[in-house]
Formats: structure tokens, C-alpha cells, sequence
């Protein structure tokens, strides 16, 4: 057991993107078994890698994670075919149920119609509104250019709009 | 700017600042319809954000992998086990059981083991007779190893012996052909192939049993003519006869990974050797590591590079890690020509560096020439001969701008070879298999070169030896 003073210097990290990096790694490789192999093989490398600055590790944590994932997707030559009942049921992180139920709705849309976007469209979606990444940090992950990134978000962000079924809370 | 500019989008989810950002306030606040656009936008970004944070909560890593990022962490080791297969480990100690007892034996004369068509080593075109070294189980003298009256050194690469094979296997080899010039493939048909360099267009039959070896007496003589040629072939170069070998079955699965190690691994390479204790007597090669610490040799940078690269021939040893050496890294990958030829020297020029420099060396040189594609596919090839895969998959290619350097076909699964002339035909929709290639690959997410030496050293075992060089075709085989 690992005790204050002998904290190593990457349990912060683990703490912090271990669930993000899984939820990533899921979206890619399909199961989340798959994603937690990736999941460690990445901290693995950050291990043997050495501290990073802060500005730099959740790139390289992403990038690594995604390129774990892809590899290992393409390994075994597995299309991970989504479908409305592979995607992960929503849960509630609100508190009233009346809450629960919109979030769940809205989460239980959401995982349809990000179906109907091309991968790319998705991918950037989720690096952005789910990892919270800024386009700099995507298109460091992605490689693609940051002018490409917001590309991907704006026609994403579009198309979901249009297919949006709920009113939406609009405040300047 | 229009409501469906991505700049809005940008602005809308926080991610403009100064000029830009300034630009698009004035924008919207001369434009009504605009502000309502982005301040949806900006709605529709907050719900998204609620909505991806609304799934479920991942499980975290099992205790037993978080242990193992944790002890990781704390003591650093070398290798990364990805996916844990014990039966890896237990290959990898195999092997290295058999590579320390084929280094203990390496002059040891190990008997023809291989089928005609296997393990054959041969420069043939426009060499005369002498210039063809044996590689069926002759081991070479040393002195063999120096120049020939062309006042060129010889490359050590020619010599290549002792060469066990599995029985009835198909060699992998990097093949070099004369009727495409620019013909560059590694292939391997079977699960455990002898590993070779061919030439595929020599008009007569690689038969190296009828060729000797030069006799000592006239490579001495020879020898004394050229003295500061002489000097040219070190203690190193002794031991440079390298084996061509098979792989450990299916377990490791690249045959190629052993290429050029010197080590007979099978059984039946290991018994040859067993039984030829009086000719082990022979000096002792280098170990490994010591071979990889030597400088490279002369003889071993073809004279077109040497002088591309500004060395001078006859010079003595180029060091792995002066000047001369980065600079040499630069002209192979960078010169008008890439055959089988150079693309050994790269790889011996980036044994000879270590991984950290060879790593460092091929990251820098491309990061100075962005632009570059076709430095790139020659630094993805040199990657995959120089990394040995892992486990049982080969290692796969670079993905480049979506474009593959080398099938996947080229160099591990099947019995299939490319040739350009044939991959470059177009097909009755107009498209060369090359082309087919790429567009089937032009989804595949690109990865920088940094990214792919990093998959490589994940995913394999940077090489020890030196590989045996090719002799490249009189007209070269440009890439």
C-alpha cells in the first residue's frame, strides 16, 4: 500500500485521466477491457517515460492512448460496429430525478445521433466536450491541423444541432 | 464571415484570443442574427459537455495494473509488456540461451544445413569469381574480408556464412533485382524462413558451394599491396561472418528480427555447432554489444555514399558518433538512390548509433525536412529492418500522410512479393495497386516519424548486429 510519503509522482496522474483515458480508450477499441489494457499500457509508457510538463501530458497521454487503441484496433482487424445497444447506458450525475431522467435522455440522444457522424466528426467531438481539450490539444492528438479540428467541431456541432430534438437553453 | 463559419464555432466554444477574437465581437455586435448563432452554439457546447459527462463512469484499471504502472513508475524498466504474454519472455530467453552459444561458436564450421534454394548470399553481377563469398557453412578468413584490387574495401556485408536454415522453408530475404531496378522487397513465404539476400536476376544459379573461399595466401598478398587498406579491417570485422538464421518457430514471429545477428538458433544450428569444437578455437567474435559500439567500418559505406557524404574512402573507420557519422545518416536517407544497398548501410549506420542516437538521429533529420515524403518512407523503411518485432505480428508499416511505405504483404505474411513494374500497372479501372493501396489507407490516422519510432520501440527490439549488405546492381536501384 502506498503511503503519503512514498506517493510516487504518478498516482496524481492516475487519478486524474485514468477514467477519462478508459472512456476514450472505450470509444476507440469498443469494450472496456480492451480500453483498460490500453489504459495501462499508456501509463506503462509514461512511467518509463519520466514526469512531463503539465501543458504536455494530457496530449501525450491522448495521443498515446489513441494510438495504443487504433493499433490494437487495426491488430486484430476489429470494426467496432456501435450500435445503439452497444453504446454505454447514461447514467445520472444529478441530483433530483426529474434531473436524472433529462440527463439520461439527453446522453441517450446524444449516443444515437453521434452515430450518424462520420468518426472523424466524433472523435473530435469527444476529445472536446467529453476530455475537455482546447483544438491546439486535439490537433496535437489527432494530428490534424487545428484549422481541420475546428472544421470537424463546427460541422459536428452543426449537424447534431439540426438533429437535435430537445429545446435548448440558450443564454447570451 | 457568415453563420456558418467555423470561426463563430471557434468563438462560441472559448477557444479565439486577440485579433481573431476581437474581429468577431465587432462582427456580432454589428450582426444580430450572428450573436444568436454562436450564443446557441455556445448552448448547444454546454449540453454537450453535460451530456458526454452524463455516461457512465468508466471502471478504473485493476488493481494489478495499477500496480504494475506503479512499480513502473517507481523502478523504470526497460520493456513494457503489451499485451502480457509469458510465453514472449520465455522465447526472448531462449533466444538469447542460443545467440550466447552461437557467439561462443562463431567460427565454428557449421555443416550445410540448408536447401538448395535457401541461404544463399551472393553479389554475382559483375563480381568475378573471388568477389562471391560462400555462405553455405564456409567460414570465411579474415583476410578475406579485405579489398580488392578496385582499391574499394570490400563490405564485410559480403560475407556472410555459416548460414543454418530450417529444413524446407522458404527464405526471407531482402531481394534486389536486376530486371526492376527498382525492385526493394522483404519477404518471407513461411513461418520460419532462412533469412537472405538474393539476387534475383543472376544468370547463374547462386551455387556458392562451387565457389572457395579466397585463399588466405592470396588475400594476404593482396593484402600487403594495399596496407592502409588493411588497417581498414579490425579485430571487428574478424568476427563480421554473420549468420543467416532462422527465427525461433512461430513464437517470434518476424523471421527477419535475427537477421544478421550471427546466430544460428534452431536445434539444428546449435547441435552443428556442438559438434565442430576444433574450429572454435578461432578467435572470438565480438559480442554484441561490443559489435554494435564499433565504429563502422569503411568497407561497410559503399563509395557512391562515402563520397556523397564527403568521407574519404581508405580512411580508416568512420565513428558512430562524430560528425561524419550524423552526416552519413543525412546522405543515405537523402541521396538520389535507395536500394537494398543503402538501405542496409542506413540501418548498420543506426545499429552502430544505439537506439537513444539512432532515435534521436532519424527525429532530427526528419523534423528538418517536413516536407519531405520521400525521406520519410526511406526512414520507415530503415525503422522496420531495424526493429524486430515483439511478439508473434510483424511490426506495421508507417502511416505517413495516410499512405503506406510498404505493404504489409512486403515484409512478413505472405508469399507474395512486390515489384514495382507490376504494383504500378494499372489495373482496368485505372488504378495501380499502389494506388489501391493508398486509397484504402487514406483513412488510416497519419502519424508523425517520432510517432512511429515510438510504436517501433513499443512494439520491438531495436537490432544488435549489423545486417549484411546487399551489392546493389551496377545501375543502382533507385527508389
Amino acid at each position: 500500500m502506498t503511503t503519503p510519503s512514498t506517493l510516487s509522482w504518478i498516482e496524481p496522474i492516475l487519478e486524474r485521466f485514468e477514467r477519462p483515458l478508459i472512456q476514450y480508450a472505450t470509444s476507440i477499441a469498443g469494450t472496456e477491457d480492451r480500453a483498460r489494457d490500453i489504459v495501462q499500457d499508456t501509463f506503462l509508457r509514461l512511467a518509463q517515460q519520466g514526469p512531463l510538463e503539465p501543458e504536455r501530458l494530457a496530449p501525450w497521454l491522448y495521443t498515446v492512448c489513441r494510438n495504443r487503441a487504433i493499433d490494437l484496433k487495426r491488430k486484430e482487424n476489429r470494426i467496432v460496429a456501435m450500435n445503439e445497444d452497444s453504446h454505454p447506458e447514461p447514467a445520472s450525475s444529478e441530483p433530483s430525478p426529474a434531473a436524472r431522467l433529462e440527463a439520461k435522455e439527453q446522453a441517450d440522444c446524444l449516443g444515437r445521433l453521434l452515430l450518424r457522424l462520420p468518426e472523424n466528426q466524433r472523435e473530435v467531438l469527444r476529445l472536446r466536450f467529453q476530455c475537455d481539450l482546447s483544438y491546439r490539444e486535439i490537433s496535437e492528438i489527432t494530428q490534424l491541423g487545428e484549422g481541420n479540428v475546428g472544421f470537424l467541431l463546427h460541422t459536428g456541432i452543426k449537424t447534431l444541432r439540426q438533429l437535435w430534438p430537445h429545446p435548448l437553453e440558450v443564454r447570451p | 464571415m457568415n453563420s456558418d463559419d467555423p470561426k463563430l464555432t471557434a468563438y462560441a466554444l472559448g477557444e479565439l484570443s486577440g485579433p481573431e477574437r476581437d474581429a468577431v465581437e465587432q462582427r456580432l455586435r454589428d450582426d444580430p442574427n450572428l450573436r444568436a448563432e454562436v450564443d446557441e452554439t455556445a448552448a448547444f457546447g454546454r449540453m454537450l459537455t453535460g451530456a458526454f459527462h452524463a455516461e457512465p463512469a468508466p471502471a478504473t484499471l485493476a488493481p494489478a495494473q495499477r500496480a504494475e504502472v506503479l512499480e513502473e513508475a517507481r523502478h523504470g524498466r526497460k520493456t513494457i509488456p503489451f499485451p502480457h504474454r509469458p510465453w514472449v519472455v520465455w522465447t526472448l530467453r531462449i533466444a538469447a540461451a542460443l545467440v550466447a552459444l552461437a557467439a561462443l561458436g562463431r567460427f565454428v564450421h557449421v555443416p550445410a544445413a540448408r536447401p538448395p534454394h535457401v541461404a544463399t548470399v551472393s553479389q554475382m553481377e559483375g563480381a568475378d569469381p573471388e568477389d562471391r563469398f560462400v555462405a553455405k557453412g564456409e567460414a570465411l578468413p579474415a583476410d578475406s574480408l579485405l579489398a580488392k584490387n578496385s582499391g574499394e574495401t570490400r563490405p564485410n556485408a559480403d560475407v556472410v556464412g555459416g548460414s543454418v536454415a530450417a529444413p524446407a522453408k522458404e527464405p526471407l530475404g531482402l531481394d534486389q533485382s536486376a530486371a526492376s531496378s527498382d525492385f526493394l522487397s522483404l519477404t518471407n513465404s513461411q513461418t520460419t524462413p532462412a533469412l537472405a539476400f538474393r539476387n534475383t536476376n543472376n544468370a547463374s544459379p547462386l551455387d556458392l558451394t562451387a565457389q572457395k573461399p579466397r585463399a588466405e595466401g592470396a588475400d594476404a598478398a593482396g593484402a600487403a599491396d594495399r596496407p592502409a587498406e588493411r588497417l581498414e579491417a579490425p579485430a571487428a570485422t574478424a568476427g563480421a561472418r554473420y549468420s543467416l538464421e532462422t527465427k525461433v518457430q512461430s513464437q517470434i514471429g518476424f523471421a527477419g528480427q535475427n537477421f544478421g545477428n550471427g546466430t544460428p538458433i534452431d536445434a539444428r544450428a546449435a547441435a552443428a555447432l556442438a559438434e565442430a569444437p576444433a574450429r572454435s578455437a578461432a578467435p572470438a567474435a565480438p559480442s554484441a554489444p561490443a559489435a554494435a559500439s564499433q565504429p563502422l567500418l569503411a568497407g561497410q559505406v559503399s563509395l557512391k555514399n562515402k563520397q556523397a557524404a564527403g568521407l574519404s574512402r581508405g580512411g580508416g573507420a568512420i565513428t558512430a558518433n562524430g560528425d561524419g557519422a550524423a552526416l552519413f545518416g543525412a546522405v543515405l536517407l537523402q541521396g538520389p538512390s535507395f536500394s537494398g544497398k543503402e538501405l542496409a548501410e542506413a540501418v548498420n549506420h543506426y545499429v552502430a548509433l544505439g537506439e537513444e542516437g539512432a532515435i534521436r538521429e532519424l527525429t532530427e533529420l526528419t523534423a528538418k525536412a517536413p516536407g519531405d515524403r520521400r525521406l520519410r518512407e526511406r526512414v520507415g523503411l530503415v525503422c522496420r529492418v531495424l526493429y524486430t518485432p515483439r511478439d508473434a505480428q510483424a511490426l506495421r508499416p508507417p502511416r505517413f500522410g495516410g499512405e503506406r511505405v510498404l505493404r504489409d504483404g512486403n515484409t512478413y505474411t505472405g508469399t507474395k512479393t512486390v515489384q514495382p513494374a507490376k504494383e504500378l500497372k494499372a489495373d482496368k479501372d485505372g488504378k495501380s495497386a499502389a494506388e489501391r493501396e493508398v486509397s484504402k489507407d487514406a483513412e488510416a490516422p497519419e502519424e508523425s516519424v517520432a510517432d512511429y519510432l515510438a510504436f517501433c520501440r513499443a512494439h520491438g527490439v531495436f537490432r544488435s548486429l549489423p545486417v549484411p549488405l546487399p551489392k546493389a546492381s551496377p545501375e543502382g536501384t533507385p527508389r
